[in-house]
């Protein structure tokens, strides 16, 4: 009996199989055509790995459509022909349970994908570790893994929305499948992912329900049905996070600035389309023109065209290049909090005779029990490896790495390194220059859980960037990594974004959760002069 | 269910799709071992009372029973004790005959292999040849081989002739009537073609437009039903008349009940059926 159901899909699915095998066979093949060229061009080839691992640039993701695409193809052409064409009927009346006919018409049909999915699994693997190191070859295996469910939970939501004789309810579950693939297919999967074999599960009796749906039944289990809710619920929930990240446009209500010259907060409400006003809180009103003279040091720039430069606050005098040297901005979101997939560096190195950074040969990877660099012609470089595992080592490191900061990229006009936290929470400095490699701890407020560091190397060399803790305490790197602590009243890391903002006067820090818009400002020595607050 | 032999009960059946009535309170019976014909013009629901038989459909309102159980929720036991032609010889095509006879054989504890290659081998075809590639009357042979050989204790045939010329509806009507006289079968047999069922089915609901339905035997229906002809302008009593069919020339007065002093004509079943449903 299994054997002739399995014997009649075989029949009616071969040439679709052989179809899709061949064109998966197309389609890897432009792959490795691609990503070689790729690698022939890049400059070094390292920066294929950074682009992989810090922008989120998988090489292979394209190949998450042709699941969708073999899902779909497996599904029509197993369903669609036997309910237009009344088959349906036939297995209906096939003298076995239906929840046995149809759960074997699935297993059929989802070991077909598996198989393709294997095989295409093998040769992107065995090209990626061919360009990749091992540690991108896991990712893309899990990757892919993942690729798999959001595929057979698809095949099954177009199954069951095929078969499904409710037209109303047919367009939920197309709708339902149709949010799974926009929800599922994404540039990286976390643990909390595992949560939609819940609804793989599910789908196998979404997909008898349909099947129920030709005899004119349904699934009244409660059961299935809270299930279902709590499925559904799942489903559109993560379609709504979805939704709001990629097109859910942030609204500023208040651009909020210090004026030098009237000493007090001036702002600019948006109301959308580009309507604007301005003012001082609780005290007047102005227009554009007015509020950007309150401003030199934003709107610099006009006053330079129009010769009003240098000009003179209070006993001061401030140029063009004064001003300009003296610009900084700072920024941070709770996005930011959010570590990369792979702890995986490019460790810079430069040169003091040369004025640009070059981007390194060589990469470090932080996440095992032991730091490993690699470069792409030699892959793993076991003496880089041993002389930062020697220095760790020395200076006391607790492995694993748990959290790593930095500036990964060479367009920056200096090179900090990296922080380091170890699994002790021991804080350390790493980084490279002329070829040596100095690590040194770094002496951070004791008692403190650090959270996030930025680090922004500036021509300015004052601040090397901000640390926040688990507190939300707010602090100031300076060039030589010395925490000071800065008084930010009702600055929440976890939901509001910040930034930072130096002129040649002061030091601007505002922050917002969209709700509440809050600015301190700050002497060039970090002393709090005042604040405000919008609701 | 057994016990009282009936095989199919159908209580107090009404469907409508919209505003037009199917069936209107449709109770009947279906003994063990009758041959029953359900008849009617194309459209009036015949295979609208099949589908609902079979529980693709769902009634209005009362029920229907198969061997006892609800026929929306059909046993795997009780399904393979019917043998059902789905309506157009719905099957595999992209299968051979010989696939085709695997694949049901798998399926049917008395699945007889032989019946299956008799209706086969009278069409002489290869066993390797792909459904696709047949005739629709060669197809349908294949398909009403698989319900033989389901050896099942109950048929039922979904208009059996759709799409067949004369020579192969005759083939069927003929193997079927040597089978159901053989195996002691139950047959609820629709068909809009009358004049092959005659010799075969014993009892018949004809089913009329707007949800009505006739129920006897053929043998009293083509008894008691009649047919005389009168001229264009002989007087007749009216209300013991059926149906009046006119022609340029006369008229066929069509009546359950004897009339005097007016021809009575010889008439087959195939035109008693017409002028019970009436032609258009």
């Amino acid at each position: 009996m299994i054997r002739a159901i399995i014997k009649k899909e075989w029949l009616k699915l071969k040439f679709y199989l052989i179809s899709l095998l061949l064109l998966c066979t197309g389609v890897v093949i432009y792959f490795v055509y691609n990503l070689d060229f790729l690698f022939a061009t890049v400059e070094p080839e390292s920066m294929m790995w950074y682009r992989f691992v810090h922008i989120e640039q998988k090489s292979y993701q394209m190949f998450s459509y042709l699941f969708v695409i073999i899902a779909t193809v497996i599904s029509f052409a197993q369903f669609l022909p036997e309910k237009i064409r009344n088959r349906i009927k036939i297995i209906a009346h096939l003298p076995i349970p239906l929840h046995k006919s149809i759960f074997m018409h699935l297993l059929i049909g989802l070991f077909f994908i598996l198989l393709l999915s294997i095989l295409l699994s093998f040769a992107v693997g065995a090209i990626i570790l061919n360009y990749y190191t091992y540690e991108i070859f896991l990712v893309m295996l899990k990757d892919f893994s993942f690729y798999i469910l959001g595929s057979s939970i698809f095949y099954m939501a177009l199954s069951s929305a095929i078969i499904e004789e409710n037209k109303i309810i047919s367009g939920l579950k197309i709708l339902t499948g149709a949010i799974v693939v926009f929800v599922f297919f994404k540039d990286r999967y976390y643990l909390f992912d595992l949560l939609w074999v819940f609804i793989f599960v599910l789908f196998f009796f979404v997909v008898l329900e349909s099947f129920y749906s030709i005899k004119k039944q349904r699934i009244k289990n409660p059961i299935y049905l809270t299930s279902l809710i709590f499925g559904l619920g799942f489903v559109f929930f993560q379609g709504n996070i979805l939704y709001q990240d990629k097109f859910k446009k942030t609204f500023n209500k208040y651009y909020i600035f210090y004026s030098p010259i009237l000493k007090d907060f001036v702002y600019q409400k948006n109301f959308g389309d580009h309507q604007f006003i301005y003012g001082v809180k609780d005290k007047r009103e102005f227009d554009r023109e007015e509020y950007e003279s309150y401003l030199p040091f934003v709107y610099w720039r006009n006053l330079d065209i129009q010769k009003k430069l240098p000009i003179v606050i209070g006993d001061k005098e401030f140029d063009r290049d004064k001003i300009r040297k003296s610009r900084l901005s700072l920024s941070y979101s709770p996005a930011l909090l959010q570590d990369i997939e792979l702890k995986f560096y490019p460790f810079l190195n430069p040169n003091s005779s040369i004025g640009m950074i070059r981007f390194p040969e060589h990469m470090i990877q932080f996440n095992s029990l032991h730091v490993k660099a690699y470069n792409y012609d030699d892959g793993y470089n076991p003496v880089l490896s041993k002389e930062i595992n020697d220095l760790f080592e020395k200076e006391g490191v607790t492995m694993p790495i748990v959290r790593v900061w930095g500036k990964a990229t060479n367009m920056k006009p200096y090179d900090l390194g990296y922080l380091l936290l170890d699994s002790n929470d021991k804080l350390f400095n790493l980084k490279r220059r002329d070829d040596i490699i100095t690590f040194r701890e770094i002496e951070y407020p004791e008692g403190i859980e650090l959270e996030y560091i930025k680090i922004s190397e500036n021509r300015q060399r004052k601040i090397a960037g901000y640390a926040i803790d688990s507190e939300s305490n707010f602090y100031i790197l300076d060039w030589d990594f010395n925490f000071k602590k800065v008084e930010l009243e009702g600055f929440d890391h976890n939901r509001m974004k910040l930034q930072l903002i130096s002129n040649a006067m002061y030091y601007l820090i505002r922050y917002d959760d969209a709700d509440k818009y809050y600015a301190v400002v700050f002497s060039k020595d970090f002393e709090k002069l005042d604040k405000v607050e919008f609701d | 269910m057994e016990k009282s032999s009936n095989i199919i009960e159908i209580k107090n059946l009404s469907h409508s799709y919209g505003k037009k009535n199917i069936y209107k309170n449709l109770s009947l019976e279906i003994k063990k071992g009758s041959v029953y014909g359900v008849l009617g013009k194309n459209g009036v629901g015949k295979s609208t009372l099949i589908n609902i038989l079979m529980g693709f459909l769902a009634p209005s309102s009362g029920e229907c029973l198969i061997y006892g159980e609800s026929s929306s929720n059909l046993s795997s036991e009780a399904k393979e004790k019917i043998a059902l032609l789905h309506e157009g010889f719905v099957t595999y095509d992209y299968m051979s005959i010989e696939q085709v006879e695997v694949f049901f054989g798998s399926f049917y504890k008395n699945w007889d292999k032989k019946v299956f290659y008799e209706l086969i081998d009278l069409m002489k075809l290869d066993y390797a040849q792909k459904l696709s590639t047949l005739s629709f009357g060669q197809k349908s042979q294949v398909v009403l081989g698989t319900i033989f050989a389901q050896n099942a204790e109950l048929l039922i045939l979904d208009d059996y002739s759709m799409g067949l010329d004369a020579g192969y509806r005759r083939l069927f009507v003929d193997y079927l009537k040597d089978y159901v006289m053989d195996n002691n079968k139950t047959v609820l047999i629709t068909s809009h073609v009358m004049g092959d069922l005659v010799g075969l089915i014993e009892d018949i609901a004809i089913v009329q437009t707007g949800g009505d339905v006739y129920q006897d035997t053929l043998d009293n229906f083509i008894r008691n039903f009649r047919c005389y002809e009168v001229t264009k302008h002989q007087e007749y009593d009216s209300s013991k008349i059926y149906r009046v069919q006119e022609t340029k020339k006369k008229k066929l007065v069509f009546t359950f009940e004897k009339l005097d002093g007016l021809e009575e004509l010889e008439c087959d079943f195939e035109e008693k059926f017409l002028g019970f449903v009436g032609r258009y």
